[in-house]
């Protein structure tokens, strides 16, 4: 009786869906050695959905390259570049990751320009500690979470589980998901009387 | 008859000659004693022209500041160098002089001097008159005159700070709009790469 195209069905259900339900933003907690390859599922279970890659543990030549070589299709993500110091390549945006504030308008940016559906990676989380003060990168977190929420965005955050840092422990309200590898050997961590996630 | 006509002629004759002798000497005092006298008319009215001009920056003046002024004097009957004076003295509606200087200069047909003359601090405000005199071997024999005003002096102070709050005010507000230019313009070319990018990549 309808000849509806399942492209548009398609597109309905996607609308459906960002308007019906929020999608969820994810952090990951993962062993140093394991971040690599949480970063490649990440990105490959999205498949040529375009997306944003913000590089801060490696250059975007790296990340690209080992992602490539990993067969995952990177023909529409866009990197933001956190650790060269120069712009190197045109289609590459690099931003220094003591600038949270030109960091933060450009995955805005990003978010609204790119149409329909997207998601967000952002690797090594914790590496913003070691160019911007605690609260700082809190305060930076809370803000991109609640954008990309609003925007019907997913948000993924990967962080290696390190010690004796609390910024874990503030960030991890503000996501909807908080994943752990499950094969780390959990040690219950306190500070005060206060359990630390990680 | 003849004698009466006579008698006539030669009383007339001798009225006659009393007339021509004195006219004779009067016209004898007048020859030396007119000329001198007109000579002296002569210095005291018109020999030496003396115009006093004040410019109209200075035809309002403060306490305490000093006033410029131009004499131009003519010297109509001169034709050799000579020395005089020029006194210069501010008087008030009273005809009180408030302040006197005298200066001597050399002269010969024409000639222009600028002068000034430092007003008093305790002067009251009003109106007021700049006397110039001009004296040859101590006699007056010009003179010149111009009116101006003295107001009371501005206390400048607070036109001071007024300025240099808002000069610091202005500073502050430059370098604020200046760090935040900055950030706009990074934010634009931030914009603009990021779309040429999607452009690039998604075709839109």
């Amino acid at each position: 009786m309808f000849n509806v195209p399942l492209e548009l069905l398609d597109q309905f259900f996607v609308k459906l869906m960002f308007v019906k339900f929020q999608l969820p933003s994810l952090l990951v907690i993962t062993p140093v050695e394991k971040l690599q390859d949480e970063i490649n599922r990440i990105v490959s279970s999205f498949g040529g959905t375009p997306g944003v890659y913000v590089s801060l543990n490696k250059t975007q030549r790296a990340a690209e390259g080992i992602l490539q070589k990993n067969t995952i299709d990177i023909s529409k993500l866009f990197f933001i570049d956190c650790v060269s110091a120069e712009n190197t390549k045109e289609d590459v945006l690099h931003i220094p990751p003591n600038n949270l504030n030109n960091l933060g308008y450009a995955i805005g940016d990003f978010i609204k320009e790119i149409p329909g559906s997207k998601f967000l990676v952002i690797d090594a989380l914790s590496t913003l500690l070691i160019y911007n003060p605690e609260n700082k990168v809190a305060a930076f977190v809370k803000e991109l979470t609640e954008r990309a929420s609003k925007e019907g965005v997913e948000v993924i955050a990967l962080s290696p589980s390190t010690k004796g840092e609390n910024l874990l422990n503030k960030i991890f309200n503000f996501f909807d998901e908080v994943k752990r590898d499950e094969n780390e050997e959990k040690e219950v961590k306190y500070e005060g009387n206060e359990e630390l996630i990680y | 008859m003849k004698m009466k006509k006579k008698r006539l002629n030669m009383k007339g004759m001798k009225n006659l000659y009393i007339s021509l002798l004195i006219l004779t000497v009067l016209l004898i005092i007048g020859i030396f004693y007119i000329p001198f006298k007109f000579q002296g008319l002569a210095v005291q009215d018109g020999v030496f022209n003396l115009e006093v001009e004040i410019p109209s920056i200075y035809k309002t003046m403060e306490q305490g500041a000093e006033i410029h002024f131009t004499t131009k004097i003519l010297n109509l009957a001169g034709e050799k160098r000579m020395d005089i004076s020029l006194r210069y003295e501010i008087v008030d509606e009273d005809a009180q002089i408030v302040v006197s200087k005298t200066e001597t200069m050399a002269i010969e047909t024409q000639a222009s001097f600028v002068g000034s003359l430092d007003i008093p601090e305790d002067v009251t405000q009003g109106d007021y008159e700049l006397l110039v005199t001009l004296l040859v071997n101590n006699t007056e024999e010009a003179e010149g005159r111009g009116s101006f005003k003295i107001m009371e002096q501005e206390d400048k102070t607070m036109y001071y700070t007024y300025i240099i709050i808002i000069s610091i005010i202005s500073l502050a507000l430059i370098i604020y709009l200046a760090s935040k230019s900055k950030i706009i313009l990074e934010k634009l070319r931030t914009r603009s790469k990021i779309h040429k990018m999607i452009k690039k990549k998604l075709g839109n």
